[in-house]
């Protein structure tokens, strides 16, 4: 770096970093760019400082791209491994020799599934009652699926258990 | 003419702050617009017609209400009984997920609430308080009876039926 006696004042060096780092604006950032056309000096200094400006960002990419890639690779062993690990869980339950059964069997049970699914069952009958809760009392329900239409539901009274259906005469 | 000056509080709105709370109103209309345009969904729109009877059965005199015709030829075969009056009909409206409040003669509530319509039928949620509550899937015109316990020398019976 070597600035011409007459252009190597410190205010002019204090400029050309300045500038360099674009921290001079307004009319200095245009004094001085009319300073550095005509210098060819001050041009030169520019330049070499453009140089180890990138110089140096490339030094500290490089070393942040080894660093992150250190760390990728220590990790990507531990992934495999614990993938291998899941893998080799999973299949350590069923013996090797029944994994061809085990596919047999679920290719058995899809067809059977796509064979009942296809065929137009109506509802069962006599599936009136869903869910039912008496608060523990004893309940009896009627659903004659023969006269489908109708479904009864009984509240038993402790001296009335039994009453229906050949004990009539008992229920009121 | 005399007019009071009230002082004003001078508050800089700024250009953003306009176009903020102008987006601010455009959204809720937009969205009020959308609300009020919104088709009925198609279960919304289902309704089951319930028709609720209460009555009562005893050994004393009174013979068979009229009314309950249907309940009575399906309840002969199962109980004896002298008389059969009923004491309410209700018919409620009920949309999915609408419930249905009834009061009952012995103060209790009877709650019905369908929960599903499908070809099968539609699901009822069915609550007779102090008795028994369940769900349960009925047919168009199913007859549901419920013997809800003692009442006086009778039973208390409740049937219901629905339509759609």
């Amino acid at each position: 770096m070597s600035i011409h006696a007459s252009e190597a004042t410190p205010q002019a060096l204090e400029q050309l970093c300045a500038y360099h780092d674009g921290e001079l604006g307004g009319v200095a950032r245009w004094l001085f760019e009319r300073r550095l056309r005509r210098s060819p000096e001050l041009q030169q200094e520019l330049e070499e400082l453009d140089q180890i400006g990138k110089l140096v960002r490339a030094s500290e990419t490089r070393a942040d791209e080894v660093d992150l890639w250190d760390r990728i690779r220590l990790r990507l062993p531990a992934a495999d491994a614990q993938r291998a690990e899941e893998t080799e869980t999973a299949w350590f339950v069923t013996p090797a020799w029944m994994r061809p059964l085990g596919a047999v069997a679920v290719a058995a049970v899809a067809l059977l599934a796509v064979f009942f699914a296809s065929l137009d069952t109506p509802a069962p009958s006599g599936r009136v009652v869903r869910w039912m809760d008496s608060g523990g009392r004893s309940v009896m329900v009627l659903d004659d699926a023969v006269d489908s239409d109708v479904t009864i539901i009984w509240i038993l009274d402790a001296a009335v258990e039994g009453a229906a259906r050949g004990g009539r005469s008992d229920v009121v | 003419m005399l007019r009071w000056k009230v002082p004003r509080e001078e508050v800089e709105v700024t250009w953003c702050e306009r176009l903020r709370r102008s987006v601010l109103v455009m959204l809720l209309m937009s969205m009020l617009v959308v609300v009020a345009s919104r088709p009925a969904s198609a279960e919304e729109e289902k309704r089951i017609e319930v028709t609720l009877m209460v009555s009562r059965i005893s050994d004393g005199p009174g013979g068979i209400d009229p009314r309950a015709g249907r309940l009575h030829q399906k309840l002969k075969s199962q109980f004896r009984y002298e008389s059969l009056n009923v004491l309410q009909i209700h018919s409620l409206t009920l949309r999915i997920d609408q419930v249905g409040t009834e009061l009952l003669p012995n103060g209790k509530k009877v709650r019905i609430r369908p929960l599903q319509l499908d070809d099968e039928g539609a699901l009822l949620a069915v609550d007779v308080e102090g008795a028994v509550r369940g769900d349960y899937k009925l047919r168009n015109g199913h007859l549901l009876v419920f013997g809800a316990g003692q009442d006086g020398d009778g039973k208390l019976v409740i049937s219901l039926e629905p339509h759609w």
